[in-house]
């Protein structure tokens, strides 16, 4: 045990100096009372440092290159934001990294709204809502029922696909039918897909979503 | 409202703290015990999961409803670990479904850290208590000897302020001013420095006696006078307030294992008075003498239970409640300069009491908060301040010290420096 003079207390541990006062204390080492806890951002300092010299690198260059060949195009600014789309879902899967489901869906919510703006700004030719947005609804509906059925997830958890499942469906729907796509196959398979979910969902675990909706919805 | 499910609502004193809890407020508390010897992660292990059977409302999960947030039973047991995290560190993560509670254990220490929605000091001591019981009995081949309380799990998961709520009408509660607060560098990342003092009983209670006051009011004025001596002169226009809880079970009889607590805000205005160490005492002793009758602590009760009762708050969606209650809970917390809870004594069996050094509580929030609870012959007080000075800590402790109290320090690391590093 460690012992503070000028405070008259006696201090457990290893510390050098006292707690209180900071002055040097007498007395022989103790072990450690607690163990040593890391920040975490000294834990993944390098790799997001790397990450993020990695990406600037790649836009400096490719605006480089297109400064050097002005003819080509503004094509690196499509880079630039490129890059951006990539942090904005990196950051967001990384805040949500505790729950696939719901990172799966956001993920398809911000491709689906990046897809669109991009689509917008480059002359409308209608791809995102063509291919993109119907296409990543069904890769997230089947990943949900994969990653569902792998991990074993509790009964609890079918509220998120009941819900994800509806606006999964709905949304290529309402193109459909107001005459916003072009180009229908996947969009017609998304709906299918949507269908098939939701009627074996409500077959096989309608007690539970029934169940589900009642524990979230008391008031 | 609903108990006969697999989930549950939350208590009255819990309904505001999710909405509120953030990195560095993450209202866990740990309570820790201390014994002479290595602790045993098998034994632990197996003690954990007997006390979890009598404790079945801790094995649950918190979830977002539509309207409120609610507890869940889970399957998910509890498993013991090395100490791997900050004291206190947030257990409660939005979206994921973990247990609100952990058992960890650091050479010869055990770690109970609990998410405040889910119980209260009094319960969670309860809990402790169970396990190490259970811990020694095993480990040492004992027959397992009785605790000082038996109760049911319903008992244990009752949500006591509906029990006790009458719905009478309530007198409008006096306005509060803002309290004074502290201000500081704080360390990065939201860590805790987490202080506890081991202190000889006797001296101190002679002490108290000397001031003809009880120890609790004794060393809340210590405190104060502390907090008042560091505090810039300036910053004393408002009130230093000392945020009190009240453990409701020993005024209205109740076996809940979750929370049944109240608070009490004790303030001295030291702008207006001279602050002498008797005044404080006076000061103190006086308001908790009015805040903890009986009808006080009832009126407390019907005005937790009237926000849960109220139509208009419960048709209102957590969307839009939850910025609400975070409003709520950060005017709440302007009002207090610091927390001081003293969660008295506690009793092992006597024949288990020769295994164990001590045991302390500390709660993370981000203000200075100060617990205590006594065993045997020595009282244990911890300081979580997410300030880098410890300055209060220091005058506070030197008070003590210099009426002729030993004092054993610990400290936990904070991370930004190591040892030795001045
Ligand atoms: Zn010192």
């Amino acid at each position: 045990m460690k012992y503070c003079g000028k405070c008259k207390v006696s201090i457990r541990g290893k510390d050098a100096n006292c707690p209180l006062c900071q002055s040097r204390l007498s007395g022989t080492d103790e072990e450690e009372l607690y163990p040593f806890v890391p920040t975490i951002y000294r834990q993944y300092e390098l790799f997001f440092k790397l990450l993020i010299f990695v990406t600037i690198m790649i836009g400096v260059l490719c605006v480089a290159v297109n400064l050097i060949l002005p003819d080509s195009g503004f094509w690196s600014l499509f880079v630039a934001v490129g890059i951006g789309c990539f942090w904005i879902s990196l950051i967001y899967a990384l805040q949500k990294k505790d729950n696939i489901p719901n990172n799966i869906t956001a993920q398809v919510f911000i491709l689906s709204a990046l897809s669109l703006g991009w689509d917008w700004f480059t002359s409308w030719r209608g791809w995102s809502l063509n291919y993109v947005i119907p296409i990543a609804c069904s890769v997230a509906m089947i990943s949900l029922a994969i990653i569902a059925k792998v991990t074993k997830m509790p009964a609890e958890d079918y509220i998120v696909y009941f819900i994800i499942d509806i606006v999964f469906g709905i949304v290529p729907l309402i193109l459909y039918f107001t005459g916003q796509v072009g180009f229908i196959i996947p969009s017609v398979i998304c709906i299918s897909l949507s269908v098939l979910s939701l009627s074996a969902l409500i077959l096989f675990e309608g007690k539970n979503v029934l169940q589900e909706i009642a524990k979230n919805f008391h008031v | 409202m609903n108990t006969d499910h697999n989930w549950s609502s939350l208590d009255n004193a819990a309904l505001i703290f999710p909405a509120a809890a953030q990195k560095a407020d993450t209202q866990v508390f740990r309570i820790s015990c201390e014994l002479y010897e290595q602790i045993d992660p098998v034994s632990l292990q197996s003690a954990l999961d007997e006390t979890i059977q009598i404790f079945r409302v801790y094995q649950s999960v918190l979830k977002r409803g539509f309207f409120w947030y609610y507890l869940e039973n889970t399957n998910r047991k509890p498993v013991v670990h090395e100490e791997n995290t900050q004291p206190c560190a947030a257990l409660y993560r939005k979206n994921s479904k973990n247990l609100l509670f952990d058992v960890s254990y650091f050479k010869n220490r055990i770690n109970l850290e609990v998410y405040h929605v889910l119980s209260d000091g009094t319960g969670a001591m309860h809990f402790l208590r169970t396990l190490i019981t259970k811990y020694l009995s095993q480990y040492h081949q004992i027959d397992e000897p009785s605790l000082d309380f038996d109760a049911s799990a319903t008992q244990m998961s009752d949500d006591s302020f509906r029990k006790y709520y009458r719905g009478s009408s309530r007198k409008k509660q006096t306005r509060r001013v803002f309290a004074c607060r502290l201000r500081g560098h704080k360390y990065p990342e939201d860590r805790l420095k987490i202080m506890t003092g081991l202190i000889k009983i006797q001296p101190l209670l002679d002490a108290a006696h000397r001031h003809h006051t009880t120890l609790t009011v004794f060393l809340a004025a210590c405190l104060m006078n502390a907090i008042s001596e560091t505090v810039p002169e300036r910053a004393k226009k408002r009130p230093i307030v000392l945020d009190i809880p009240v453990n409701l079970r020993s005024h209205f009889p109740s076996a809940s294992a979750r929370n049944f607590f109240s608070v009490l805000l004790i303030g001295y205005d030291y702008w207006h008075h001279d602050g002498t160490f008797e005044d404080v005492v006076k000061k103190i002793s006086d308001d908790l003498r009015v805040g903890l009758s009986k009808e006080k602590l009832s009126q407390v009760i019907e005005t937790y239970s009237a926000v849960e009762h109220n139509i208009f708050a419960r048709i209102t969606p957590l969307i839009v409640k939850d910025p609400a209650l975070k409003v709520a809970y950060h005017y709440a917390a302007r009002r207090k300069t610091a927390g001081f809870s003293n969660l008295g004594i506690v009793s092992m069996p006597k024949e288990l009491e020769a295994f164990i050094r001590s045991f302390d509580i500390c709660y993370g929030s981000n203000q200075l908060q100060v617990c205590m609870c006594s065993f045997q012959d020595r009282l244990s007080i911890s300081f979580s301040s997410p300030f880098v000075s410890s300055e209060i800590q220091r005058r506070f402790f030197r008070t003590l010290t210099s009426m002729g109290a030993e004092v054993e320090i610990t400290t936990s690391p904070t991370g930004n420096m190591k040892e030795g590093e001045s």
